[in-house]
Formats: structure tokens, C-alpha cells, sequence
């Protein structure tokens, strides 16, 4: 899924700052997986009460749990904007939510395992549908929407990559919470990587598919890649192919919003010292559906945010926390006194 | 509306509460209240019409406006 309000800003040169961001986010990713390997069969806020002590370590993790917790009602009400503006324009979006939490409920409630098991059938899906558009959508690309390369000024560059590289990229150290369920942690680092190149190539061919389609249209238009979709036309016969679009936000935001609510009803389960995670799940649902309708007035508002706030809101706890860990932790060679007691 | 509402949260912690006190899960059970209420505060003054300040908008106003931690768009 391409934010799709930073497509206003890098306009048809979006594919070169997909690259640089990735380019940049990855020492970031380096130092997440470093960090996991420190300190093994430990998650984010055990890591967090090792290296920061019991108190100060119980705030560091409220940080991030806030950060879960917040990202999940953004993502859900993203998903609840989507179908309100394109789908079903009058139905509330207190519905969307509430049908939406619960499926996320019910899986987190089944365990990360099964998570696990159906983001292989999911990441199939994508992959598909990605393909299926690109293959139908041919015959109305046009190469000379690229053209006039660099033409964007710098500081949207830098604005650009920016907000990739928080958006996208290195949202991916939320593994920090799932790492210690990880069957063969030996390659950690191996598939994290590989796992990240994989996403910033389907974002890269959706980016270029939206560009090489739409051209300068794909800026003003709310989703692009749904907008996309709807050209597809094979003579009056194969028309209407935006379902599979949506099918597959609804199926990536799922996967999203599962794991943030895991990761959020894990950490707070960890902060407070409680055997299992269960009692919470139901809490902490209800808690992120209040905040996802309150969160925003309006869909503008959200893209606003999105695109201006939201680099600088999520960069300390991003770019800076994890890497002041690992820093800590080199420091202090902290992980050969715990294997010492 | 709020009766819904609260039918609904007396549920919820029908279904939780009972089998936490036989497994004897004191904290989990102490946990579990202070989030429902929370949840049920929430709820319910969203469902009366009482305008709460978001979050984020607290951020942006007081902390990023003020110290220009920004991208402002040309």
C-alpha cells in the first residue's frame, strides 16, 4: 500500500524516492536486527527493562506501547476512510471499525502463529493482484509520463524519502515484538532484509504502474492506485477489476492492524507482569476503535497529518530510540553480564 | 444508544470476568478492570456527543506548530 497523499508532493518522481528511502531506512533495519540479536528470546520491553532499568524502562516501553496503539487506530481508520469514500458513502464509519476489529480480534486472540501462517496466503494475494494490473493496464502506460526527471524541487526529495522511509520502511521494527517467537532466529537478519526488499519492490512496481498510467493525474486524486484500477477496460468484457484493489488493501491492513494489536496488547501485558495477554485483547480493541473515530475531523485532515506531522511525530521513536539502545548496549556490553549471573 | 452501550460492556465482563477468578489471575483481573473502565469511559462519552481533544491534534498544536517540527508545502 502507497501512502498515497505523499504522491501530491513527489509527483512523478516518486519511484527514485522510494529508492533512496529504502537505501536510507536500511542501517536503520541493520540496527533493529542488531538489536534482536543482542539479546535473544527477548522482546522489545524486556529489552527495554534490561537496558534502561526497571523505571526507566517501563517508560521507554509506554513510549512504543503509544506508538502501537496510535498507529493502529490510524491504520484503522485509513481502512474505515477507504470504504466510506468509495465503497459505501452512507454508512457510518463507527461500522467499518467495530466489523474490522473484531476479525482483528478474533486472530490475535488465535496467537502469532496463526498470523504467521495466513500472511503467506496473504502476501500471495498482493503479489497477484500487483501482477494482474500491471499485466491488464499495458496497453495504457505511457513511458513520457516519467519524463522530465528531477524536476521536483530538493526539499520535496528530502520531505519525500523522509516520510517513506517512516511510513513503509522502518515501521518494520515492530518485528522487535514477534523476533522472540521466531522459529530459527539464526536468520533473522537474512529474512528481515529479504522481507523488506520484497516490499519496497512491490511498492516500487505499484508507484511506477500508478505513474506510467495516470501521469500527473495520480496527484490529485484521492487513491491512486484504486483510480487505477478503474481504468481497466478489455473490450467491455473484463471491467471493474478496483474490487481486486480493494480486496487487497482490506487484506494488507488486516495483516497491519493484527500485528500492531498484537504487539500493543503484548506490551502492555509485559509492562504490567501478566501471565497471558487474553484478558486484553477485548480492552485494548474498544480503546483503539474510540481513538480512531476521534483521532481525525475529516479524510483531509488525516492526509494533512499524514504527510506533514506524522515524519517528525513517529521519528524519535523510529530513527533515534533503537539505535540509542544498541549504542547503550555496545557501551556497556550488556548482554555478556546477563549470560555471566 | 448508551444503553446499548452498556449492555454490551456488562457482556464483556461476564464473559472474562468468571473464568479469571477460578484460575486465580488477581493482577490480570485487577488489569482487565482498570482497561474495561477505561474503555467504557471512552465509549461512553463518545456515545453522549462530549467533544474529546485528539491526541495527535494535542501534538501538533502545542508541541510541532510551536517548534516548527514541520514540512510546510510550497
Amino acid at each position: 500500500m502507497v501512502p498515497s497523499s505523499i504522491v501530491s508532493i513527489t509527483k512523478h518522481d516518486t519511484w527514485l524516492v522510494i529508492i533512496s528511502a529504502f537505501v536510507i531506512s536500511m542501517p536503520f533495519i541493520l540496527s533493529y536486527v542488531a538489536l534482536a540479536k543482542k539479546f535473544p528470546g527477548k522482546n522489545l520491553v524486556q529489552i527495554n527493562d534490561i537496558i534502561y532499568g526497571s523505571y526507566l524502562g517501563k517508560f521507554v516501553s509506554l513510549l512504543y506501547l503509544g506508538y502501537f496503539l496510535v498507529m493502529m487506530s490510524l491504520n484503522l481508520r485509513d481502512l474505515a476512510d477507504f470504504y466510506v469514500n468509495f465503497i459505501m458513502p452512507d454508512t457510518p464509519l463507527v461500522f467499518f471499525l467495530i466489523a474490522f476489529i473484531m476479525v482483528c480480534a478474533y486472530a490475535v486472540r488465535n496467537g502469532i502463529e496463526c498470523l504467521a501462517r495466513i500472511s503467506f496466503v496473504m502476501i500471495v494475494i498482493w503479489f497477484m493482484v500487483v501482477a494482474t494490473t500491471i499485466v491488464l493496464l499495458f496497453k495504457d502506460m505511457k513511458l513520457s509520463n516519467f519524463l522530465p526527471v528531477f524536476e521536483i524541487s530538493f526539499t520535496s526529495y528530502v520531505h519525500g524519502t523522509h516520510l517513506f522511509a517512516t511510513y513503509p520502511f522502518c515501521e518494520i521494527f515492530i518485528i522487535l515484538m514477534i523476533i522472540p517467537s521466531v522459529n530459527n532466529p539464526k536468520h533473522i537478519r537474512k529474512y528481515t532484509l529479504l522481507g523488506v526488499a520484497s516490499s519496497a519492490l512491490l511498492i516500487l512496481a505499484i508507484s511506477i504502474r500508478n505513474t506510467a498510467v495516470l501521469g500527473i493525474v495520480s496527484t490529485i486524486t484521492a487513491s491512486p492506485s484504486y483510480q487505477v484500477a478503474r481504468l481497466i477496460d478489455i473490450r467491455d468484457f473484463l471491467t471493474r477489476v478496483e474490487v481486486l484493489t480493494s480486496i487487497a488493501l482490506t487484506t494488507t491492513l488486516f495483516m497491519k492492524v493484527s500485528i500492531l494489536y498484537y504487539a500493543s496488547v503484548l506490551s502492555m501485558s509485559q509492562i504490567t507482569r501478566m501471565r497471558s495477554y487474553y484478558p486484553l485483547i477485548i480492552p485494548i480493541g474498544i480503546i483503539a476503535v474510540c481513538l480512531a473515530l476521534i483521532i481525525f475531523d475529516s479524510t483531509i485532515d488525516h492526509a494533512l497529518h499524514a504527510t506533514n506531522y506524522h515524519p517528525f511525530l513517529v521519528a524519535p521513536i523510529e530513527f533515534i530510540l533503537p539505535p540509542l539502545s544498541l549504542l547503550i548496549v555496545k557501551m556497556l556490553g550488556l548482554p555478556k553480564r546477563i549470560e555471566g549471573e | 444508544m448508551t444503553y446499548v452501550l452498556i449492555v454490551v460492556f456488562i457482556f464483556i465482563a461476564a464473559g472474562q470476568i468468571p473464568s479469571l477468578i477460578k484460575q486465580k489471575y488477581w493482577r490480570e483481573l485487577v488489569v482487565f478492570s482498570i482497561f474495561l473502565t477505561l474503555a467504557f469511559t471512552f465509549s461512553l462519552l463518545i456515545s453522549l456527543d462530549v467533544k474529546i481533544p485528539s491526541p495527535l491534534k494535542v501534538i501538533q498544536y502545542d508541541i510541532q506548530d510551536k517548534y516548527n517540527l514541520k514540512y510546510q508545502q510550497e
